[in-house]
């Protein structure tokens, strides 16, 4: 019977060109979200290659110095291009970038505010930041995750908000429900018709936005592929609030505001909300006390570069040639007593921000748009998760490149011309798809089970009547 | 006499205090055409709304062909059709699509000739039935309601002031189609304010006020008396 | 009483035994309040925070120990973006922004240490008082008089009033007037709390002129969502106004910034990072666009100090040629430098000025503009402060050159060292923020359309009245 209903209303959407105006505006934001997607993946690649290339010839050139010392036979000297410590510390750095993961067109996230290029020495992990105009970062970008996190459910609801309540305002809902059918079942069919039509758009729009930005290569199918899944559940998440809504048997005004204030509440305050409660439950030291306390532990040791020194070289297990007061010595003594005072704090950094983001991951199952927003950030790769484990990846790689300079410097043994082709570079070890997948894979089992709730109590409400017309 | 194709037992609908209708006792044949007359509010529409299970009683039974609305809702739905006082429908559709959508609810599936053919029946022109619904009369919706009662080969009709704003033209074509529905054996049961209708196509007349039903009529009690005065009569005491 | 008075009157009244006013006004005052004071309490943290920060930031400054000069110029200092007193209304682009400035030799620094880069941000709703009343309040005003005229005609009580003689113009002015102040009232309390608070926040007598024209300019911005919703309700059904209002509020305040912001980064792009500064590098080495390449000005400069002084050599020199050396490639960075970040900053304005444009299709943007004008959080301020802290570099650096160059000569370089006394000779940083009047200078753009905005309102409610006359 709700066949009959999906019929007569797929027909009406298309005579009432309400389908078009959904699809035209589904279409036009999907790409014009799927540009800026692409805008963003090729500034990034672009901005990856740059930075690897100004790596590269920094490299090539201190090779070119080691060379001419070699060449020369230069005996070697405090200052000594070849002393690891000087090459580690001022003449190459490794370049660690993030890059745009496949099918990252589909959604910016976060990638235009986080670092995703560090310039690592032995001293640091540097971020290089985008010199991003901050009015833009503030306003955010329009993504395709953002029309089909945001703007597809005010589609849903601008679509369905008079299901019922249109049919009982222009009369025809008497004469539909004299005939044998239930009211839910007239819902239903009306409502099916709508998903058919929304999620197809969708879907056609993703298929369109695929084709014009993405390789399709087979991650980024499957990909494409959990997407299309998590747009389908979502929607007819945002379909069952309509139907508990004209369930209702409020008039359609009634039921316009009612979804309004649902979106705006459970849309976009909720996931707005919950970010300002992680930032509030785990604020983590103030970046002024960060950079005043590197300060006063570099104060700290400049006026105990002695004494540091030499307690560092009682330390450590390697014996060295070097003189306590040779600048090798000094700077890595240095760097060690800087490391041990600001363990504490930037630990308690790091914590809270790991806490912030694990805060923002739970809270995101009680707000569909967050939880949706986090899921397609994933799957383009460019959720927080991605970034953090890049961020700690990168620490480690610092940490075991310092280690290796470290332990050279100590030796004073001498960087060699040949042996600089064989430095690794930093490369970021993803994490399995499957990780991302079973969680959309919750997820979207969490908005089913929620859809088909929302659906059992609307058709309880319509089975009980007194709602329906009076 | 077989069983009465709606029937209604002691049945009472009330909103918290206020009963709208008080233990109605009503039954109506084949081929009966029984008007209910009373003021706004007296219960006719309660009635209307009962018997389409729209709203569920607060005790009594409503029964259509012997079945209980409140137990099998859509199978009393199958032999019931519906006229309300303004026939809505699709406007964006023409008669045609309107008939062939609500044919379909009821379960029934026709080809566009067999529709036209219900909707000419029904008294609409196929020009006219090929137009969109958007530019039609009040008079000719009716007609589509009354077509579409008679596509679903409906056994019992209810009407709710269905000529009330038709010009005298109108209503007399009206009450025509529905005597000759009820001498093909359908149960008609309205709610007027129209009296010169309802004693020119009454079988039996009943007379409600506050949610009960004071008196019928069968057309042959009331004989030569004036209608109007009774009617006022009944309202007075 | 005059005619509006009267209707003013009873839909105020109506409003306040409407439990959908309370519910939906209680629920936004709340929020509103709950905003103003969590801002308020973060904004007085912040604000401590970095007024301590400059202070110590300062105090190692004075207290290092004696070294030369130069090395003091390497050593540098901090700078830390105060904090607006307004900020706690208007967040605007301060999580977005760096706030932390390091002052050294040779090198412009980038503003770090912005909390967005840290996850500290978030881009759904700004929730402070000011993104409550650009983007819910609304909403608000939408539920309340999407009826207040189309209601009444459906249940026919227009008809009646004006068979009565009542004149739509003064129907729909006390209609605007009573549900204005009805609005009014249940968003008083954060006013009047937003008001206390900023009094208890440094600055607050040079701020509260500000504050008054931030209340004043939602006040207008409340206004004119009414008036437009109350002209779709007098012109449409109640149903057609309701949808087409909320369609205006869903892509005014959701679509059209984000749209602004991509067709301001394609439109008026910004080099990457990496591009960035090779492109910095590349000039610092070759001179700016290849011109005036610096080793052979500093060759030419070297000669002209040895002519100065009668000089053959460097080391016949009365000063340490070294200092005005480095002063010299100094002043060649500074250049390199100011060329580069005017390209950003010109950009930046440029991309601004998009978004200012972008008003046409929101009144949203243009109050937006205007409060973060006024809450000193715009963009404007974010180049000031970052300009502030370079002018005050480039004499800061210069000082230590030159006090290295004629303290000293090259007999006594290395042993030479400037201490406290130079230390504390050199003046703090202090900035502040551009006038108000320079402020709003900058937003003419935004002043301006907020203004083309509230006559469209007036204009629609105009032409909805009259035609509400001709209707009925």
């Amino acid at each position: 019977m709700w066949k009959v209903v999906f019929r007569h209303e797929w027909r009406r959407l298309f005579t009432e060109k309400s389908a078009w105006l959904a699809l035209g505006a589904l279409l036009a934001l999907g790409l014009f979200g799927a540009l800026n997607g692409l805008r963003w993946t090729s500034f990034q690649r672009a901005a990856i290659r740059d930075f690897q290339k100004t790596a590269a010839e920094r490299l090539a050139a201190y090779r070119e110095s080691v060379l001419e010392l070699e060449r020369k036979n230069a005996p070697d000297a405090e200052f000594d291009a070849r002393r690891p410590l000087i090459a580690g510390a001022f003449r190459v750095f490794q370049p660690a970038a993030l890059p745009p993961a496949p099918f990252s067109a589909f959604a910016i996230g976060d990638r235009d505010l986080r670092p995703y290029l560090l310039r690592v020495t032995t001293r640091e992990a540097m971020p290089q930041t985008e010199i991003a105009n901050p009015l833009n970062a503030a306003t955010g970008w329009l993504d395709i995750a953002f029309v089909v996190t945001f703007l597809l459910p005010l589609l849903i609801l601008a679509l369905s908000y008079d299901a019922l309540a249109g049919e009982r305002e222009q009369g025809t809902l008497a004469l539909a429900l004299s005939q044998p059918i239930a009211a839910s079942a007239l819902l239903f069919g009306k409502l099916a018709a709508r998903a058919a039509l929304l999620i197809g758009g969708v879907w056609l729009t993703g298929a369109l936005a695929f084709a014009l930005t993405e390789v399709p290569i087979p991650e980024a199918l499957l990909r494409l592929a959990a997407w299309m899944a998590a747009v389908g559940a979502y929607t007819l998440l945002w379909l069952a609030v309509a139907a508990a809504v004209a369930a209702q048997g409020w008039s359609a005004a009634t039921s316009a505001v009612a979804l309004a204030v649902i979106w705006l509440a459970w849309g976009v305050l909720a996931p707005a909300a919950a970010a300002g409660i992680a930032d509030f439950v785990a604020p983590g030291p103030p970046t002024t006390e960060l950079v005043n306390a590197e300060r006063t532990a570099e104060r700290d040791a400049e006026a105990r570069a002695q004494e540091l020194a030499a307690r560092y070289l009682a330390e450590q297990a390697t014996p060295t040639p070097l003189k306590p007061d040779d600048f090798s010595i000094q700077s890595l003594a240095r760097r060690a007593a800087l490391d041990a005072a600001l363990r504490p704090l930037r630990e308690a950094d790091a914590q809270a921000r790991r806490r912030r983001h694990e805060l923002r991951r739970q809270l995101a199952w009680l707000a569909p748009t967050l939880l949706m927003q986090q899921g397609l950030d994933a799957l383009s790769g460019a959720d927080d998760d991605r970034w953090l484990s890049f961020r700690e990846q990168v620490a480690a790689f610092q940490r075991a490149w310092r280690a290796g300079f470290a332990e050279r410097a100590l030796r004073n043994e001498l960087i060699r011309s040949d042996e600089i082709a064989t430095w690794t570079p930093f490369a970021m070890q993803e994490r399995p798809l499957g990780v991302v997948l079973g969680r959309l894979g919750l997820a979207c089992g969490l908005w089913l089970g929620l859809s088909a709730a929302l659906f059992g109590l609307a058709a309880r409400r319509l089975a009980d009547g007194a709602a329906l017309l009076l | 006499m077989s069983a009465p194709m709606l029937e209604a037992v002691q049945l009472t609908k009330a909103y918290g205090a206020q009963v709208a209708l008080a233990g109605l006792d009503l039954q109506v044949a084949a081929g009966e055409i029984v008007c209910l007359l009373g003021a706004n509010g007296a219960g006719k529409t309660t009635t209307i709304n009962l018997f389409l299970g729209f709203t569920p009683p607060t005790s009594g039974e409503a029964r259509v062909n012997g079945r209980a609305v409140t137990e099998h809702p859509l199978e009393t739905k199958r032999w019931l059709a519906y006229i309300p006082e303004q026939v809505a429908l699709y406007r964006n559709f023409t008669g045609v699509e309107n008939l062939a959508y609500f044919s379909e609810l009821a379960g029934r599936r026709y080809a566009k000739r067999e529709l036209l053919a219900w909707l000419s029946k029904a008294g609409l022109p196929d020009e006219a039935a090929q137009r969109h619904v958007a530019t039609y009369s009040k008079g000719m919706r009716q007609k589509v309601g009354i077509a579409i009662a008679m596509a679903k080969e409906a056994k019992a009709l209810l009407l709710d002031e269905p000529t009330s704003g038709l010009d005298p033209q109108a209503a007399n074509e009206f009450s025509q189609l529905l005597t000759s529905l009820a001498a093909q054996g359908v149960a008609v049961l309205m709610t007027t304010h129209d009296l010169f209708q309802a004693r020119q196509v009454a079988t039996r007349i009943g007379i409600m006020r506050q949610g009960r039903l004071l008196t019928t009529l069968t057309s042959a009690e009331l004989g030569q008396r004036d209608l109007e005065a009774v009617y006022l009569e009944q309202m007075q005491n | 009483m005059p005619m509006w008075l009267a209707v003013a009157r009873h839909e105020f009244q109506g409003l306040l035994r409407d439990h959908r006013f309370w519910w939906s006004c209680g629920a936004v005052g709340l929020l509103l309040l709950a905003a103003t004071v969590a801002g308020w309490q973060q904004a007085r943290v912040a604000h401590r925070e970095r007024a301590a920060a400059n202070a110590l930031a300062r105090e190692h400054w004075v207290t290092q120990p004696p070294k030369n000069p130069h090395s003091a110029a390497h050593y540098g200092v901090y700078a830390f973006k105060p904090q607006t007193a307004l900020a706690f209304v208007d967040a605007g682009v301060d999580d977005y922004a760096g706030v932390v400035a390091y002052l050294e030799a040779h090198r412009r620094n980038d503003l770090t240490g912005a909390a967005a880069q840290d996850g500290r941000a978030q881009r759904w709703l700004p929730l402070t008082a000011a993104g409550l009343l650009q983007r819910v309040l609304p909403l608000l005003i939408i539920v309340l008089a999407f009826d207040a005229v189309a209601g009444e005609r459906e249940s026919g009580t227009l008809r009646l009033a004006a068979s009565l003689g009542a004149r739509p113009g003064a129907l729909i002015a006390g209609k605007l007037l009573g549900i204005g102040g009805a609005l009014g009232l249940a968003l008083l309390p954060a006013g009047l709390a937003g008001g206390a608070l900023l009094w208890t926040l440094d600055g607050a007598p040079w701020e509260a002129g500000r504050f008054a024209l931030m209340a004043a300019g939602y006040t207008l911005y409340g206004l004119m969502f009414l008036a437009l919703t109350l002209a779709a309700s007098a012109r449409w059904s109640s149903r057609v106004a309701l949808l087409s209002m909320l369609g205006f509020w869903a892509v005014s305040g959701f679509v059209v910034p984000r749209v602004a912001s991509d067709l301001a980064a394609r439109w008026v792009p910004t080099p990457s990072r990496p591009a960035f500064e090779s492109a910095v590098a590349r000039d610092l080495r070759e001179g700016i666009d290849g011109h005036d390449p610096p080793a052979e000005r500093l060759k030419a400069f070297e000669a002209r100090l040895l002519a100065q002084y009668n000089a053959k050599r460097l080391e016949d020199l009365p000063i340490n040629p070294y200092g005005l050396l480095m002063q010299e490639s100094e002043e060649h960075s500074n250049r390199v430098y100011e060329h580069h970040y005017g390209r950003i900053w010109s950009a930046f304005e440029r991309q601004a000025r998009l978004r200012e444009i972008a008003a046409v299709a929101s009144p949203g943007l243009a109050i937006g503009n205007l409060s973060m004008a006024l809450a000193g959080t715009d963009v404007v301020h974010h180049i000031a402060f970052a300009e502030a802290a370079e002018q005050y570099r480039h004499p800061f650096i210069k000082t230590l050159n030159e006090d290295w160059a004629y303290r000293s000569t090259l007999a006594t370089d290395e042993a030479y060292t400037a201490d406290a006394g130079l230390w504390t000779a050199m003046p703090p940083f202090t900035y502040r923020p551009p006038a108000l009047g320079e402020a709003l200078r900058r937003q003419w753009l935004s002043l301006a359309l907020f203004g083309v905005w509230c006559g469209i309102a007036c204009a629609a409610l105009s032409w909805a009245t009259r035609r509400l006359v001709r209707l009925e």
